[in-house]
């Protein structure tokens, strides 16, 4: 131990000393990257499946590059939450907990999910089948970012989805397309697939 | 002495015609220059065209096969690059290699960074591109604090301003978590005793302070307090420089040594207010305020190679890149477009072409008189007077 705590104090002088600082900070950096994507498997393999519905936001604006901008109907809360939230002190970039409550029997085309309630932390009671509780960020007066806001295509099949987005619903009763999300206990949510018409057109493997 | 790479047997007999080294001494010289090895064998040069001509192909090949590469083999392909660049940054510090291995540093946080990048694209992370920054950030302080390396400390300090840059763009408030991260580039600035890090540290307080603080408030009002502090910035640093070229007698010796150490402060932060100004401009406002700011580059150019401080003439230099690419930024898509960009980055580069040529025309030191040279050759050689 004695030997281990010399070697550090050795760090950025001699042979070992910079051997041991480029094992230490590659695996640092090893363990950040593998921390990203192995936190993102966690919520897609536990976290419980919910639909969303994505709206258009500006056909013009949608594409950058080969990713799409999502915006659901749970991304502006109702005017009545916001004055809540600034009772309770919230501000632009503040982490915020939503429960949102599913709609029972939606209109073709109407948002499958509402936002109910607006929290400073995490609340007490959990989420059911048609409860469910986000963790998101606020922005600006009138947004929350939940995290999964952003998708990238692969080449050249992002013009196709840009059609669908904001599309009526088909006579077979399925919304053009509906974006289905994980939501861990925590209320961390990932995008687990991306559905047209009923079928799955992309599916996030856990890797 | 590895200025003796550049002298060449021209150079050498020159010196013994003109008389400023004897006979021996230019033998000496000569005998000095052959014994010494090459800066680059063909070998080596072959071996490192080889090199870049196989990580070439390597590229070239996975970029033409991205999309079809699962996601764990590009992670795997990040991680691996990695892992090379620290090894070869390690190796090339403990053989000595001090150059190679600070560049392989370098290189090694730009990977990470993009790995960062990368990942959260592959996986669709979306959260705020400021966490992505700040781990970027994080990255590179454990590695310049790790290796002491003060161009990875240079690297640590930008990314800090971006990530406060950014985070207060976005939140529209001061900024205050920027403070326990600049004190920690401060400490590792301290610890290396890193001079050009003390001033790094300064400019960077002033940044935050006068640029980022006057961002707050009534928006519509940023644009027009930051041309406000930048044009007194560049009064300052004026006055500062001109005091510099003409001093006043009563002005102590030490102060007058600390005028361009200001005139440089006062012209940092007077770019960055300049800018931060454009940005906020309407474009009807943009072209003017332009103008005055590559005007007022163009004269720190011209002013730090008149009075030969070369600390000046890089900020200019620095500063005249960062107005360019905000001209790039505001007129690319629009009527004057990039055409107009070219010429005025045409005009630019010639006007700094010239300052450049008469800086080096201004250093050149002049032939010594014949009887000067007689006199050195004398002194050195005291056994070859008849």
């Amino acid at each position: 131990m004695r030997r281990f705590l010399r070697s550090l104090g050795q760090l950025g002088r001699g042979a070992p000393g910079w051997g041991l600082s480029a094992l230490l900070v590659a695996g640092v950096m090893t363990a950040a990257l593998g921390w990203m994507v192995l936190d993102r498997a966690s919520i897609l393999r536990g976290g419980q499946r919910i639909e969303l519905r994505p709206q258009p936001v500006d056909p013009r604006d949608l594409f950058r590059g080969d990713y799409v901008i999502l915006t659901y109907e749970i991304s502006s809360p109702p005017a009545g939450l916001w004055n809540d939230a600034s009772e309770l002190g919230l501000v632009d970039g503040d982490r915020v907990w939503v429960r949102i409550l599913r709609e029972l029997d939606p209109a073709p085309g109407a948002p499958l999910w509402r936002v109910a309630e607006l929290f400073a932390a995490p609340p007490a009671s959990g989420a059911g089948r048609d409860s469910v509780v986000l963790q998101g960020r606020l922005r600006g007066s009138s947004r929350v970012d939940y995290g999964v806001e952003r998708y990238y295509v692969p080449e050249g099949e992002g013009l196709a989805l840009e059609a669908l987005i904001g599309a009526e619903t088909g006579p077979d009763g399925f919304a053009p397309i509906v974006v289905e999300i994980a939501v861990d206990r925590n209320g961390r949510a990932a995008i687990g697939a991306l559905k047209v018409r009923g079928q799955r057109v992309f599916e996030e493997p856990l890797y | 002495m590895r200025w003796l790479d550049r002298v060449t047997g021209e150079d050498v007999e020159r010196w013994r015609a003109a008389g400023w080294v004897t006979t021996a001494g230019a033998a000496g010289i000569r005998a000095e220059m052959a014994a010494r090895p090459p800066l680059v064998t063909p070998a080596a040069a072959l071996a490192v065209l080889a090199a870049a001509l196989l990580c070439f192909g390597a590229s070239a090949f996975v970029a033409a096969n991205w999309s079809a590469i699962p996601r764990p083999v590009k992670l795997g392909l990040f991680i691996g690059a990695l892992w090379v660049v620290y090894a070869v940054a390690a190796t090339a510090m403990i053989r000595g290699l001090g150059a190679l291995g600070q560049a392989a540093l370098v290189l090694a946080i730009g990977l990470f960074g993009a790995s960062v990048m990368l990942t959260g694209q592959m996986y669709h992370l979306s959260g705020p591109p400021t966490d992505a920054l700040l781990l970027w950030t994080g990255g590179a302080a454990l590695t310049a604090a790790m290796f002491r390396s003060k161009p990875a400390l240079a690297f640590t300090a930008g990314l800090t301003l971006l990530w406060a840059e950014w985070s207060a763009f976005q939140a529209w408030t001061a900024f205050w978590p920027f403070l326990p991260a600049w004190a920690l580039v401060a400490v590792l600035c301290w610890r290396e005793r890193w001079g050009a890090g003390a001033h790094l540290i300064a400019l960077g307080l002033g940044y935050w302070a006068f640029v980022l603080g006057f961002r707050f408030g009534e928006p519509s009002l940023s644009g027009a307090a930051h041309n406000v502090i930048g044009a007194l910035c560049v009064t300052l640093a004026g006055a500062m420089m001109a005091l510099d070229r003409h001093p006043p007698a009563a002005l102590p010796g030490a102060a007058r040594e600390r005028l361009p150490m200001i005139a440089g402060y006062a012209f940092a932060l007077a770019a960055a207010s300049l800018l931060t100004g454009q940005a906020f401009a309407e474009d009807a406002a943009f072209a003017p305020l332009a103008a005055a700011g590559l005007a007022t580059m163009a004269g720190a150019l011209w002013l730090g190679a008149q009075a030969d401080r070369t600390g000046v003439i890089w900020l200019a230099a620095l500063a005249l890149a960062g107005e360019l690419m905000m001209i790039y930024v505001r007129t690319v898509g629009t009527l004057l477009g990039s055409a107009a960009f070219f010429a005025v980055s045409g005009v630019i580069t010639g006007a700094a072409a010239l300052v450049a040529w008469r800086l080096s025309r201004r250093n050149r030191a002049p032939e010594p008189a014949q009887g000067a040279a007689t006199e050195i050759a004398e002194q050195t050689a005291p056994e070859t007077r008849t």
